[in-house]
C-alpha cells in the first residue's frame, strides 16, 4: 500500500505518557485531520512522524519504507508548526525558498516555484517583506507557503489557524482546502476546533489521552459519536447513565427520563452505559412519538436556533430548536417537548 | 484660561527643577573634568596637542602597552566566549535542579571589588596561594613550584572570572527566548543538523554574541586593578599607564592624551554596543522559556553539564574560597618548623594596631569607618541626584531634554574610573571648586559611578505607579497622604532600598578613582588592600585577605539584598 502506515506508537516523556498505541493508514492525497483537545498528544504525533521526536515503540513507514531512522532533513515530509517558527532574519522570499535551497534546486527553478507559490497563496509583492512586520494572517500564509514550497510527500500542519480571529479563520479554511485538494497533497492536519476539522477532512480521527478513540468521515462523527468523550468534545451533552438490556431485535434503554425501546444500536457492546440525547432532534409540542413535561430553566438565543434548558425530572435537558417558525419558550414556563428514541437516543460507551 | 496658563507655568517650572540637580551635577563633575582632560592635552603643554601625542607614540614603551592593552583584551574575551558560550547554551536550553542559584553565584564576580578578585586569585596561585603552598608540602620545596602572580595567565583567569556572566546573561538570555521550533523548522525543511545551526541558529544569536563580546572588551580594555595587581610591573595597560603617569611621574599631558586615546576606543566600541545591543532588544521569535528548556535526560547532555557547571563553579567558588581560608590560616604553616597554630584571627585583630607607629598611616580600622562614611555619602548623593532624574524620566520621559539627559546620565557607565580620576585632579585644584585636599571629592567620584546604576532602577519602579493606581487609590476613599503611605511609598521604597544598596557596595568596592583622589589620612578599604598586597611579608599579606574577606562579606550581604528584592537583575546592562 502506498501512503502512510502508522503502527502502534508509543511514547511517554519524562513520567508522562503521551501517546498510547497510535496506529492508523493514509491514503495517498487524503487530507486527515486529527483532532482532539490540548494535551491530547497532537502535537507530538506530527513531530514523531516528521522525525522531530523519536517515538519509544512503533513504526512509521512512507510508501512500505521504513522511517523511523532516516533524519528530519532527508524524510521530505514538510512541517508548519503552530506557531509559524518563520526564520526572523530572513525576508518572506527568503523563508520560502529555504526548503528548496536546502534541496539544492538551480536558481531559476527556485524562483518559479517560490513565484508560482507566492501566486497560489495570494502574497504578490510580499517576497522583500521583513518577517516581522507581517500581520498574523499573512505569517500564517507565508509559514503555510514554505511548508508546501518544496513539494512535500506528506505535509502536516500543527494547528495552523489557532492563533487567528473566526472570520479569518474560516476565509483560510476554504483557500487552505482548495489549495491541499487542487495539489492533490496528503495532508495530516492537526486542530482541537471541530468545525476547522468537518470542513476540511476526508477522514477524522479523534485523539484523547493519547489513544485515538475515533476514526471516520466527518459526517459518520458527528451523526454517530462512539464514546461519551466524543460526544462531549462535539458539544453533544445530554449523556445519562443507563441500564441497557437487549431483547431480540430491540434495545430497552432505562434512563432517567424513562424506559424507552429502540432498534438494535450497531455500536452496542457490553460496555455501553450512556445515552446520549440528541439535542437537535427534540420537538416542542407533542407531535413526536413520546412527550416528556419539562420547565424551561433557561434560554439562550444563538441565530438560527435557540439553546433551551429545560427541567425533567430533576434533570436538566438541552434542547437545540430552530427558531424560524416558532416563538422563544419563555423562562419559567412548563411545556411539553416530544422526540422519537429511535432518532433521538444512541447508545455510547463511556 | 489664566488658571490654565498658570498651571502650565508651574508644570513647567517644577520639571525645571527636577531637571536641574542632575544636569548640574553632570555639567560641573562629568563634562568640565574632561573638557579639562582635553583642554590639558591641548594646551598645558607649551607644545601643541600633536606634538605630546607624537611623544607619546614614538615610546616604545607607550607603544608597548598600547599594544598589550588590544593583545590582552582580544586573548581575555576570546577566553571568555570560550567558557561563556557553553555556559549560555546550558542556561539557554537546559533546565535543571539548582539553576537559579547557579546563575546568581556566576554573578556574583561581577559585583567583586577589582581589589577582592585580585586579592582572591592571588590566594589561589600566587606564590603564597593555596596550590602553590600545597604542591611545595608534596614535593618539599622551600622554593615555590608555580607562581602565576605577575603572568598574563593570571590576568586572563582574573578577567574570565569577571565576565563570563555577561556572556552567559546576554547570550543565554537571548537564546532561550529564540524558539527551538526554529531549528526544527529548518530540519524538516531539509538542512541537515550543521546546516540548521549554520543558516538559523548563528545568525540569530550573533548580534547577541557580538554585543557581549564586545561589553566584556571594554571591561578587560579599560581593567585596572586587576592588571595593577596580578599583572606586577611587567604588564601595564593604558589604564595603569594612566595612574603610573599621574601619580608617579606627574606627567598630566601624556595622561591627558592616553587617556583621549582609550576614550576614542571605548566610545566607539560603546556606539557599537549600543546599535547592536538596540538589534538584540527586537522582537524576534520569541518563546517562554519554558517551552525551550528540555531536562537533562540524556547521558551526553549530563555529561555537558557536569563538565561546564564544574567549571563555572570551580571558577567562580575557588578563589573567593581561597581567600576566606586565606585569611584565617597563618602562612607559618610553610615553614614545618613553626606548625603549631594553624587557625589563627591574628590577622583581623591585627586591623585596629598601627604597628608602625606612623602618622601618615592610619590603622585599616580606620580605613573602614572612611570607607562606610564614604559609601553612606555616596547613597544620599546619588539618591539626592537619582530620584529627581528618575522621576522626570518616569513622568516626562518623552520630552526633548530628557531624550538628551538620558543617554548623558549613562556616560559615566562607559568611562574609566582612571580617566574620571584624572579630569578630577586637573579640576578641582584651584578656587572656586579646590575640592583636590577635600575629602568629599572621594564619594562625589563613586556619586558619578553610580548614578547610572542608581536611575535605571528608580525610573521604571517610578514609572510603574501610574496616575490610574492613584487614581484607583483615590476612587476608593484613600486620602492624598493614604495614597502615598499604601501605594507610592510601598512600590519606591523597594527601589530606592535596592538602588542605595547598589551605591553604597560600588562605593565601597571603588578602587580606580579613589587609587588617583584618596588622601593618605582618609584610605579606603580598597586603597589600603593594594597597599598590603604591594608590601612583602606574611603579615601584609594575611592582613590584604582578611580586609577582602570582609568587603566580600560586605558586597554579598548587598547582593543578597538586591536579590531578596528582586527588583533588578544585575544583569542588566
Amino acid at each position: 500500500m502506498p501512503g502512510l502506515q502508522i503502527n502502534n506508537i508509543h511514547k511517554d516523556f519524562v513520567d508522562k505518557n503521551i501517546l498510547n498505541g497510535i496506529t492508523f493508514y493514509q491514503k495517498p492525497g487524503e487530507i486527515i485531520v486529527v483532532l482532539g483537545p490540548s494535551g491530547s498528544g497532537k502535537s507530538t504525533l506530527l513531530n514523531i512522524i516528521a522525525g522531530l521526536v523519536q517515538p519509544d515503540k512503533g513504526e512509521i513507514y512512507w510508501n512500505r519504507k521504513l522511517m523511523n531512522h532516516i533524519p528530519v532533513h532527508e524524510r521530505n515530509f514538510g512541517l508548519m508548526f503552530q506557531d509559524y517558527a518563520l526564520f526572523p532574519h530572513m525576508n518572506v522570499f527568503d523563508n520560502i525558498a529555504f526548503g528548496l535551497r536546502m534541496k539544492r534546486i538551480p536558481k531559476d527553478e527556485l524562483f518559479s516555484r517560490v513565484r508560482e507559490i507566492i501566486d497560489l497563496i495570494g502574497l504578490n509583492n510580499y517576497e522583500k517583506r521583513d518577517i516581522n512586520t507581517l500581520s498574523g494572517g499573512e505569517k500564517q500564509r507565508v509559514a503555510f507557503a514554505r511548508s508546501l514550497a518544496p513539494r512535500p510527500e506528506l505535509l502536516m500542519l500543527d494547528e495552523p489557524l489557532g492563533a487567528l480571529d473566526r472570520r479569518l479563520k474560516d476565509q483560510l479554511i476554504e483557500e487552505l482546502k482548495g489549495i491541499l485538494q487542487k495539489t492533490k497533497q496528503t495532508t495530516i492536519y492537526v486542530t482541537h476546533d471541530q468545525e476547522e476539522a468537518f470542513s476540511l477532512a476526508d477522514i477524522v480521527i479523534i485523539l484523547n489521552h493519547g489513544r485515538i478513540v475515533q476514526r471516520d468521515t466527518p459526517q459518520q462523527i458527528y451523526q454517530n459519536p462512539s464514546s461519551t468523550f466524543v460526544a462531549q468534545f462535539l458539544g453533544l451533552n445530554n449523556i445519562f447513565p443507563s441500564i441497557i438490556n437487549f431483547s431480540g431485535t430491540s434495545t430497552i434503554v432505562k434512563t432517567p427520563f424513562g424506559e424507552f425501546k429502540i432498534n438494535k444500536h450497531p455500536r452496542l457492546t457490553k460496555e455501553s452505559n450512556f445515552v446520549l440525547f440528541r439535542p437537535d432532534r427534540f420537538y416542542i409540542g407533542k407531535d413526536s412519538k413520546i412527550t416528556l413535561n419539562g420547565l424551561v430553566i433557561d434560554s439562550s438565543f444563538r441565530g438560527n436556533n435557540c439553546r433551551l434548558l429545560i427541567k425533567v425530572n430533576q434533570h436538566n435537558l438541552a434542547l437545540d430548536v430552530p427558531t424560524q417558525f416558532m416563538s422563544i419558550p419563555e423562562v419559567n414556563k412548563n411545556i411539553q417537548i416530544s422526540f422519537d428514541p429511535d432518532k433521538t437516543i444512541q447508545i455510547l460507551t463511556e | 484660561m489664566v488658571e490654565n496658563i498658570r498651571n502650565r507655568s508651574i508644570e513647567l517650572f517644577k520639571q525645571f527643577g527636577l531637571w536641574l540637580i542632575p544636569s548640574l551635577f553632570l555639567l560641573v563633575f562629568y563634562f568640565l573634568p574632561f573638557g579639562n582632560i582635553i583642554f590639558t592635552s591641548i594646551s598645558k603643554s607649551s607644545s601643541s596637542f600633536f606634538v605630546v601625542l607624537l611623544t607619546v607614540l614614538s615610546s616604545q614603551n607607550i607603544r608597548q602597552t598600547i599594544y598589550f592593552t588590544f593583545y590582552q583584551a582580544t586573548l581575555s574575551t576570546i577566553l571568555t566566549l570560550v567558557l561563556g558560550l557553553p555556559s549560555a547554551y546550558l542556561f539557554a536550553r537546559y533546565d535543571f535542579k539548582g539553576k537559579s542559584f547557579i546563575r546568581i553565584l556566576t554573578g556574583l564576580p561581577f559585583v567583586m571589588p577589582t581589589l577582592v578578585v585580585a586579592a582572591a586569585f592571588s590566594a589561589l596561585i600566587g606564590s603564597q596561594g593555596w596550590i602553590n603552598t600545597l604542591l611545595m608540602n608534596i614535593f618539599n620545596s622551600k622554593a615555590p613550584i608555580l607562581n602565576l602572580s605577575h603572568t598574563l595567565a593570571a590576568i586572563l583567569l582574573a578577567h574570565i572570572f569577571y565576565n563570563t556572566t555577561i556572556i552567559i546573561r546576554i547570550v543565554g538570555d537571548f537564546w532561550s527566548r529564540l524558539s527551538p521550533q526554529l531549528r526544527s523548522a529548518a530540519q524538516v525543511l531539509g538542512a541537515n543538523r550543521i546546516k540548521s545551526v549554520v543558516f538559523v541558529t548563528i545568525p540569530l544569536i550573533m548580534p547577541a554574541i557580538l554585543a557581549a563580546a564586545i561589553l566584556v572588551f571594554i571591561f578587560d580594555f579599560t581593567s585596572f586593578g586587576v592588571i595593577l595587581i596580578l599583572g606586577g610591573p611587567k604588564f601595564g595597560t593604558m589604564e595603569v599607564e594612566i595612574y603610573y603617569q599621574t601619580i608617579g611621574l606627574f606627567n598630566l599631558p601624556t595622561a591627558a592624551v592616553l587617556s583621549l586615546i582609550q576614550l576614542f576606543f571605548t566610545l566607539l566600541l560603546t556606539i557599537i554596543y549600543t546599535r547592536l545591543s538596540n538589534k538584540i532588544s527586537k522582537p524576534l521569535s520569541l518563546t517562554s522559556t519554558k517551552s525551550s528548556q528540555n531536562k537533562l535526560v540524556s547521558h551526553k547532555s549530563k555529561f555537558f553539564a557536569g563538565v561546564i557547571l564544574l567549571l563555572l563553579i570551580s571558577l567562580t567558588l575557588l578563589p573567593l574560597i581561597s581567600l576566606i581560608v586565606k585569611s584565617f590560616v597563618s602562612s607559618y604553616y610553610i615553614d614545618h618548623s613553626i606548625n603549631n597554630h594553624l587557625f589563627t584571627l591574628d590577622f583581623y585583630r591585627e586591623l585596629s594596631i598601627n604597628r608602625r607607629q606612623s602618622v601618615t598611616f592610619s590603622p585599616p580600622t580606620t580605613a573602614i569607618a572612611v570607607s562606610f562614611i564614604y559609601a553612606t555619602l555616596t547613597v544620599l548623593f546619588s539618591l539626592a541626584i537619582g530620584l529627581p532624574a528618575a522621576y522626570n524620566f518616569s513622568r516626562y520621559g518623552n520630552n526633548k531634554i530628557n531624550k538628551i539627559l538620558d543617554p548623558l546620565l549613562m556616560l559615566p557607565l562607559g568611562t574609566s574610573a582612571v580617566t574620571m580620576g584624572l579630569g578630577f585632579i586637573i579640576t578641582f585644584n584651584k578656587s572656586p571648586l579646590n575640592l583636590r585636599a577635600s575629602p568629599i571629592i572621594i564619594p562625589i567620584a563613586h556619586t558619578l559611578i553610580a548614578l547610572p546604576f542608581v536611575v535605571r532602577i528608580l525610573t521604571p519602579a517610578l514609572r510603574s505607579i501610574q496616575p490610574r493606581l492613584k487614581d484607583a487609590a483615590s476612587v476608593l476613599g484613600a486620602s492624598p497622604r493614604e495614597v502615598f503611605q499604601r501605594i507610592e511609598y510601598p512600590i519606591i521604597s523597594k527601589a530606592i532600598i535596592v538602588a542605595a544598596t547598589f551605591a553604597f557596595t560600588i562605593s565601597m568596592g571603588e578602587f580606580g578613582a579613589t587609587a588617583l583622589l584618596t588622601r593618605p589620612e582618609y584610605t579606603t578599604i580598597p586603597v589600603l588592600i593594594y597597599r598590603f598586597l604591594s608590601r612583602p611579608g606574611a603579615l601584609n599579606y594575611g592582613q590584604a585577605m582578611a580586609l577582602s574577606t570582609l568587603l566580600m562579606v560586605i558586597v554579598v550581604i548587598g547582593m543578597v539584598v538586591i536579590e531578596k528584592l528582586r527588583i533588578l537583575d544585575v544583569g542588566e546592562f
